[in-house]
Parts: C-alpha cells; structure tokens; sequence
C-alpha cells in the first residue's frame, strides 16, 4: 500500500532525452527529497508519475497496480497528488472550492442527482465539504475559507495547493518545490507541515532546492542530473558525495 | 489647472473627436449609399449628429466629474446609493422571490399581446442563454453552433407532432434526450481542442446541421419548413356531464407564456443546482486550468461531454416550445446569426451567472423591441454597446458572484 516504484523510466522530447532509465523507490510512510541542477529532468518525473507525460518505455506500479498509461484522473483516485512548481490554482474559484474539486474523484452523484437535488446528493455535498473544510484547517487556512484563490498573497496560495492536493484524501504526495518563493519563516511552517502530513501515513516526494528544508526532513535523497539518476540514500551520504558535488558545481 | 491635467484634458478631446469622425467613416457605408447606387449624406448627418450630441453630453459630464467640479453631486448620490443598497440587503432573499413570482404570474393580467409577444421571446432566450452558460460560462468551451441543438429540439417536437401526434410535454424529455445525444456527437471531436479551433469546429458543427435541415427535403421539407405543429395541450377538469378531464390546446398566447414560464424557471434551478454541485465545480475547474483539473481528479473528456450534452438539453427543450408557439419550423430560424445572438447575451450578462444572464436576454431582446425605429442600426448599437460593456463592466451586467459565501449559504 502506498508504495511507489519506477523502473527504467525513459522520457524523449524530440531528439532531448529527458529521462534516462530512471530507476525511484517511495516507501510508505517516508520523506523522499528529488533534487537537482536545473533542467534535470525533476519536474518531468513528477508528470510521468501523474500521467501528464507518456514513458517512452520503462514502466510504473503503485502498490500491486500497474499505472503505467494511466490518465491523471484515474492516478488521482488510486491515491496520489501532486501541487504544481508554478501555482496552478482554480483561480477564479475560493479556497474551499478549490479543495472541494479534489473531491470530485471521490464522490459519485451526477447531473440528475444534482438537479433533483436528492438526499444522497446533499449528504454527499456536506460530505465534501466537510473533508475539504478539514483539509484547509490542516495547513492552517481555516478561516480563508471563503476567500477567491486569486487573492491570496502567494505564500497562502502555495500552501492551498498543497491543501487541495490533501483534499483528494492521498496515500501519496508529490510537492513540486513548495518552499519556492516562500521567506525564511514561511519555510520553517512549510517543514513543519509537511512532517505531519508525513506523520498521518501519507508518503512524500518532494522536488527541492532549498537545501535546509532538504537536509531537514527528508529521509532520503535522489539525485538526478540530466535526467539520469546518479545517487540515492541518505542526506548526509548524498551531501558528500563528490559526484553530487560535481553535478552541483558544474552547472 | 496643471499643465499635466490640460494635455490629459486635450487629448482626451483628441480621441474625442477622432472618434466622432471614425463613427461617421462607418456610419455613412451604412445610411448613405441607397439600393440604386445614389449616394446621400443627409440622413448620415442626421443621425450622426444626434450620436455626436449625445456623445458630447456625457463627454462634458465625464470632464466636469473628472475635474472635480461635479464634487458635491456625488456625496448625495453616494449616500443615496448606500441606502438603496441598504434597504434592499434589509428584505429577505424569500420575499424578493416572491414579489418577482408575483410580478412574472400576473404580467399577462395588465398586458397586451405584444408585450406578451416580446416577454415569451425574451424568456426563450433566457432557456437557451442559461443553456449556452453551461458550456460557455461554466465550462469555459466556446461554441459558436449552439443553435443547433435548438434546431434539433425543435424539429424533433415538429416531427413528432406531425407524423405521431405526440403531445408537447411528452417531447420535451424526448427532445432534450436527442438533443443531448447531438452534443455528444458535436462534442466529441472537439475534446482534445482548445481555443481557437473549438470555436472553428462548433461554427462548423452548427451551420453542418442548418444544412441537413434545410437539404433533407423527405424528412424536414426543405426551406418550406414543417407546419401543422399542435400547440401544448393540457387536461382541465371539468364537471360538464359528470367528472370527466377535458384536453384543450393551449393557443392563446397567455397560455404559452405560462408554459415558457415554467420552462424558464425549470431551467433556472436546474443550471443554478448543476452549478453549486460537484459537477458545476469540476466544469469550473476545467474552465479555469484543464490540465490542473485533470491532475485533481476530473475526467475531463466526461465531464466536457457531460456540458456539451446538458447544454444542448436546456437548447432542445427551448426548441420544443419555439416549435409549439410558431406552429412551424423552418431552417432559417437556426442561422449563425442567432447562435452569436445567444452568445452575446452570455458575455454581456457575465459568463456564468444566471441573473446577469437574464438581464443578457432582456437587455438584447426587449431594448431592440422598445427601440423599433432605431432597427436599422441595431447592429451599430450593438457593437457599441458591446464596446462600452468591455470598457466599463468587463465581467458582465453582474458578474458571477464569487467573493464570500457561495453555495448552500446563498440559496
Ligand atoms: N513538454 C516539454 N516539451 C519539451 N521539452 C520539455 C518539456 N518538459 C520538459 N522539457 C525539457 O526537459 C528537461 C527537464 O525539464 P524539467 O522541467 O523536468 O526540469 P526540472 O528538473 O524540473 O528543472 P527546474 O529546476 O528548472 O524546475 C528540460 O530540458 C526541459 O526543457
Ligand atoms: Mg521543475
């Protein structure tokens, strides 16, 4: 359960190739840090998991289940979500709105449900809402219930991504730089969010370049450089590795 | 005076008066060249001169306020605004309801024909505007061919009131069901479209099925169009001899603007539920980011679908009705031209609100009607209204609510 597995992962784009064999392991319950020089290839990976992106070959298996060519929607509901490196809010939408589609996979009620307006469909709504309203007090957002995702300040706007993707109930997170932008402070909440969020079973992938947060709370580290991966293991391995080093210094 | 404020004031004047003559530069194509080629400028000038004095009007209104001199007109008016406001946030959301259920049951009470004429037009409209929200407003997908589906509503009730003598309320589910299958098909290639080459394809689509109208001659006759269309029946009780039911059709125009009455609010509170559910949120989604929408947990290509089909169900029952009113069909009633009328009211409205949208069908339909004798430039007033919305209500007559609460609160 919850756990995630690449094999031999190979992305092109053109005559780019994007993603060389690359190889991931997320065990349930575990904090696992992706980082690397720009253009690496980090973001990609995160599209190949959520299926935004089609293999070139290479497979993926979550759990027992095959997902490899899984549509987005269809990886959503076995139990993973992601946020966006740029924020991809429904902007015109309020925050509790915006958890409330998370929902959406996970409730079943249709168009003459919903115009009848029956008694399974009110339960399910005040159902929805009461999960995404739990998912918005979980990061702290409470009380922004009610307010249009456009006109947050940015730092709010990052933390509603990471409360919408919770709001799809996941057994898997996936944050694509979530300290991105953020000050000292917000960083140090943002930490502290996500060790709970890892402490309540779900596990974390995390594409990072802050490299306090990295070294703070992930169990492990993946390096990947030109979209080959070339170390995984412990923070402290992986800081002395002269390879990462190399990758590091000789962009 | 600064000279800042003066150069702003002058070139205001500049744009002013330029605009003044690019008006007359489209005006006179448009007036002054009659049908046998002879060429004429004294009308052009007349109703040029009226614009031109109107426009100056509030030009002066607009530089006075500008420059302060207006000052002490606008705390009254401020104040006066703020308890308007007041008193009418101060009446409950029921007794609103009621007072307008009111006004709308006993409009044909203190009536004419025509007004009556003008109100079952207006409310036509406001099935297939609220119709076109859900795939527009809602849904973020522009469809250009959206009269189609009115098309096939209506031709649909027309057949079968011909050839099986089905009555009118029994068409209506049927209609809508035909009508949502032609979404679908209309939809379906257009799922992996985006922007400019959905509006394209719908275009397409639309004027695809005025053609098969207008070329199946066996089926729809043609150009001739389809008459013999019966009005909707209804059974009254009656204690004549006995207790018996009586079927009556309902020809008098009162009659039918109860019925479209009943299908106007039916579609009200169907789009206004579709809206607040999960489906609503997620065709909302769509609108906003698809691709995020999808990584969230929306099938897109469904639920894409799914608007395409309910939107085209409110189009089809709107058909239905236009059929049992007019007693005919033709092709002609299905033009691109009503498919832009349509969407303009959506845009001038404000995409996906449905009170924004009735005013939409109002302001397009009964203005034009109280303005007979400006038909002519219907258009021109059109596009200049248009122009002035995008200036000064870029979202619409009243915009989607979105701040505060939304959803079972605002009921
Ligand atoms: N849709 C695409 N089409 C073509 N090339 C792409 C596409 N997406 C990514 N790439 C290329 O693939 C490479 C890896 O990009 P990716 O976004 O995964 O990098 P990243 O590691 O996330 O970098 P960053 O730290 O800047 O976010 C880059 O060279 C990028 O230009
Ligand atoms: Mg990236």
């Amino acid at each position: 359960m919850g756990h995630l597995r690449l094999s031999d992962v190979c992305v092109r784009f053109g005559g780019l190739q994007a993603l060389a064999n690359v190889s991931l392991d997320l065990e349930p319950g575990e904090i696992l840090a992706l980082i690397g020089p720009n253009g690496a290839g980090k973001t990609t990976v995160f599209n190949v998991i959520t299926g935004v992106y089609k293999v070139h070959s290479g497979s993926m298996v979550y759990g027992d289940t095959p997902m490899t060519g899984r549509r987005p929607h269809q990886i959503l509901a076995a139990g993973i979500a992601r946020t966006f490196q740029n924020i991809r809010l429904f902007t015109a939408m309020t925050a509790l709105e915006n958890v409330m589609v998370a929902q959406h996979c996970r409730s079943r009620s249709g168009v003459f449900s919903a115009v009848l307006r029956t008694r399974a469909q009110r339960a399910e709504e005040a159902r929805i809402r009461a999960k995404a309203l739990d998912a918005l007090a979980f990061v702290g957002m409470a009380e922004m219930a009610d307010s249009v995702a456009r006109n947050l300040p940015y730092g709010l706007q990052r933390r509603l991504e990471i409360a919408r993707a919770l709001g799809s109930e996941p057994r898997t997170i996936l944050l694509d730089e979530p300290a991105a932008g953020l000050n000292p402070a917000e960083s140090r909440d943002l930490m502290d969010l996500i060790r709970r969020i890892a402490a309540t079973g779900v596990n974390v992938l995390m594409v990072e370049h802050d490299m306090k947060v990295v070294m703070g709370i992930s169990d492990r580290v993946a390096v990947l450089d030109h979209g080959v991966m070339i170390r995984q293991g412990r923070p402290d391995e992986v800081q002395r590795d002269p390879k990462v080093i190399e990758a590091y210094l000789g962009q | 005076m600064t000279p800042v404020s003066r150069t702003d004031s002058a070139r205001s004047w500049l744009m002013f008066g330029l605009g003044l003559c690019w008006l007359f530069v489209l005006l006179w194509p448009l007036l002054g060249i009659g049908a046998d080629g002879v060429l004429s400028f004294a009308e052009t000038f007349a109703v040029w001169g009226r614009i031109a004095a109107a426009a100056l009007v509030c030009m002066v209104v607009w530089r006075l306020r500008r420059s302060g001199s207006l000052g002490f007109l606008d705390a009254p008016a401020g104040s006066l605004r703020d308890g308007m406001a007041r008193v009418a946030a101060g009446v409950p959301r029921p007794v609103w309801l009621i007072a307008l259920a009111a006004l709308a049951l006993s409009f044909p009470l203190y009536t004419e024909r025509y007004a009556q004429d003008v109100a079952v037009l207006v409310l036509v409209y406001v099935c297939l505007g609220l119709g076109l929200n859900v795939v527009v407003g809602l849904c973020g997908l522009l469809d250009l061919g959206y009269i189609a589906f009115y098309g096939v509503g209506a031709y649909t009730y027309a057949l079968l009131s011909i050839h099986y003598d089905l009555s009118f309320w029994l068409s209506l589910p049927i209609a809508a069901c035909l009508a949502a299958v032609a979404g679908c098909i209309i939809g379906y290639p257009t799922l992996r479209m985006r922007g400019d080459y959905l509006a394209i394809v719908t275009l397409g689509f639309g004027e695809i099925v005025r053609i098969l109208l207008n070329n199946w001659m066996s089926l729809t006759n043609g150009p001739n169009g389809l008459l013999g269309i019966k009005s909707p029946g209804i059974y009254l009780p009656s204690l004549a001899d006995g207790f018996s039911f009586e079927h009556l059709y309902m020809r008098k125009l009162e009659y039918l603007y109860y019925v479209i009455l009943v299908l106007a609010v039916f579609t009200v509170i169907a789009v206004r539920r579709l809206n607040f559910s999960r489906i609503g949120r997620a065709w909302e989604a769509i609108r906003e980011d698809e691709t995020a929408a999808e990584v969230m947990g929306v099938n897109t290509f469904l639920l894409k679908l799914l608007a395409y089909a309910s939107g085209a169900a409110f189009g089809g029952l709107a058909g239905v009705f236009f059929a049992a009113r007019m007693r005919f069909v033709s092709p002609e009633s299905f033009s691109f031209m009503e498919s832009v009328m349509v969407l303009a009211m959506v845009v001038l409205g404000g995409m996906g609100s449905i009170p924004g949208i009735i005013l939409g069908a109002l302001a397009l339909i009964a203005l034009p009607e109280a303005f007979r004798g400006f038909e002519l430039y219907r258009m021109l007033a059109f596009g200049g209204a248009m122009t002035v919305m995008m200036l000064i209500r870029p979202a619409g007559l009243i915009p989607a609510k979105r701040m505060g609460k939304r959803g079972e609160e605002a009921e």
